[in-house]
């Protein structure tokens, strides 16, 4: 079986990862898979099993005849069997239009959380979505369901998968000093987060902030007061932490909620961002030990760094498996 | 020579006839025509649109601006409207001379 890959890159790497995830549990099992990504993509590590066919930086609105031909020439070249979409059904800016319409393969496509949109009345954009047969929700029934608000725009096979997420590397709790990971997924907007951080915490505890690579805090860097790593996946960034503050991408928020520290999420609300990170955090917020802020709240962070005790997960976070069986 | 309002109009209106040839729209297009709910655009319809415009303008201006209103997406806009972003941030270009890749 010959699998093909397809996450489109905005600020970060959070799709790609997911799909990364999902081939690599498909490639144990036997499948020959391939990611067809672009961007800093050669960055994702490891890639065992997976082979990655990177296309040309992300190119501006003027050139997007030519990326859907790149686009299908990669997948035609590629000859799948079947091809996994991340997130949207077209891509980014259309560019799988041409695949879909044209490319070989069944077309499954993956939904980490909800992605709206109108009836197209576009022939070619109907016709490119009629090539999608299935949809898998990487989520559970009850649990930040996207179906319930897609219903219209869904094709007939549906599945749920459950969470997509690694676990946290284990590591040790310093309680004295305590410490307090900072986290902006891939950086933007993370000046103002830590920013509060580093006044509210001065003197009560050390800060350990991840500045991501569209960092908007540079001069982060050299304050010797805090450690900052430049770029880090969650997972590996929370050695002898005591406590956590993130965004609420869906890979971070998922990983944090299957640590045993206590987490406190301050999802990015811009326009371009959408709700999906707020909707994740309030839900993840009736948890034990995790709780959702729209602002600075210092109040929250003294109770967050106090708190001890389990989370019991609602959710499986077996997805990437779960999807790769599917699949196959 | 930058072109003026009614013109720009008319460029907007020749793109959206040609884009929309075979969707089987009920109603001519006109200033007034919204494209969600009259047209029925996507939003990789839109980037289309305003990729053509850019190559009909020879420039490539920051749409982003008439795209997010007061800190959220507009739900909808019209021909009209379009066409006044343009004529009033003609100058504002990004890149002066955009280029098919």
């Amino acid at each position: 079986m010959r699998l093909l890959f397809y996450a489109h890159v905005l600020l970060g790497l959070g799709h790609v990862s997911r799909a990364l995830a999902i081939a690599q549990a498909a490639a144990r099992l036997g499948a020959r898979c391939a990611l067809l990504a672009s961007g800093t993509v050669e960055r994702l590590q490891p890639r065992e099993g997976v082979e990655l066919l990177k296309l040309p930086s992300r190119v501006d609105r003027q050139n997007l005849a030519a990326r859907r031909a790149q686009v299908r020439a990669a997948v035609e070249d590629w000859n799948p069997d079947k091809v996994l979409v991340d997130h949207l059904a077209l891509g980014l800016e259309g560019e799988l239009l041409e695949a879909l319409l044209e490319g070989p393969g069944e077309f499954l496509w993956g939904l980490p959380y909800a992605a709206p949109a109108g009836p197209a009345r576009n022939p070619r954009i109907r016709a490119a979505l009629a090539r999608y047969r299935t949809v898998l929700a990487y989520t559970d029934p009850g649990w930040c369901d996207p179906f319930p608000c897609m219903e219209a725009q869904l094709p007939p096979e549906r599945y749920h998968a459950g969470i997509i997420c690694r676990a946290p590397e284990p590591g040790g709790r310093a309680d004295s000093p305590p410490l307090v990971v900072a986290l902006a997924g891939a950086g933007a907007g993370g000046a103002e987060l830590f920013g509060w951080l580093r006044s509210s915490l001065r003197g009560k505890a050390r800060l350990r902030v991840v500045l991501g690579p569209l960092s908007d805090a540079p001069e982060l860097a050299s304050d010797e007061q805090i450690e900052v790593l430049r770029e880090g996946a969650a997972e590996a960034s929370l050695q002898g932490a005591s406590l956590v503050v993130a965004r609420a991408g869906y890979n971070t928020a998922y990983t944090l909620a299957r640590s045993s520290l206590p987490v406190v999420l301050m999802p990015l609300d811009t326009p371009q961002s959408g709700v999906e990170q707020l909707e994740r955090a309030r839900a993840l917020a009736t948890l034990p030990g995790i709780w959702c802020l729209r602002g600075p709240d210092d109040a929250v962070l003294d109770q967050a760094l106090g708190w001890s005790g389990e989370r019991v997960l609602p959710f499986r976070v077996d997805g990437a498996e779960r999807a790769a069986r599917y699949l196959l | 020579m930058k072109p003026d309002q009614t013109q720009i109009q008319k460029s907007i209106l020749e793109i959206l006839t040609e884009m929309t040839s075979d969707w089987d729209l009920e109603e001519a297009l006109t200033p007034a025509s919204t494209l969600s709910a009259d047209l029925g655009f996507s939003s990789v319809d839109l980037l289309e649109l305003l990729a053509a415009l850019d190559m009909r303008l020879g420039r490539k201006l920051r749409y982003e601006l008439l795209l997010v209103h007061e800190g959220q997406f507009r739900s909808d806009l019209c021909v009209a409207d379009l066409a006044r972003f343009v004529n009033e941030h003609y100058e504002d270009v990004i890149s002066p001379s955009p280029v098919a890749m």
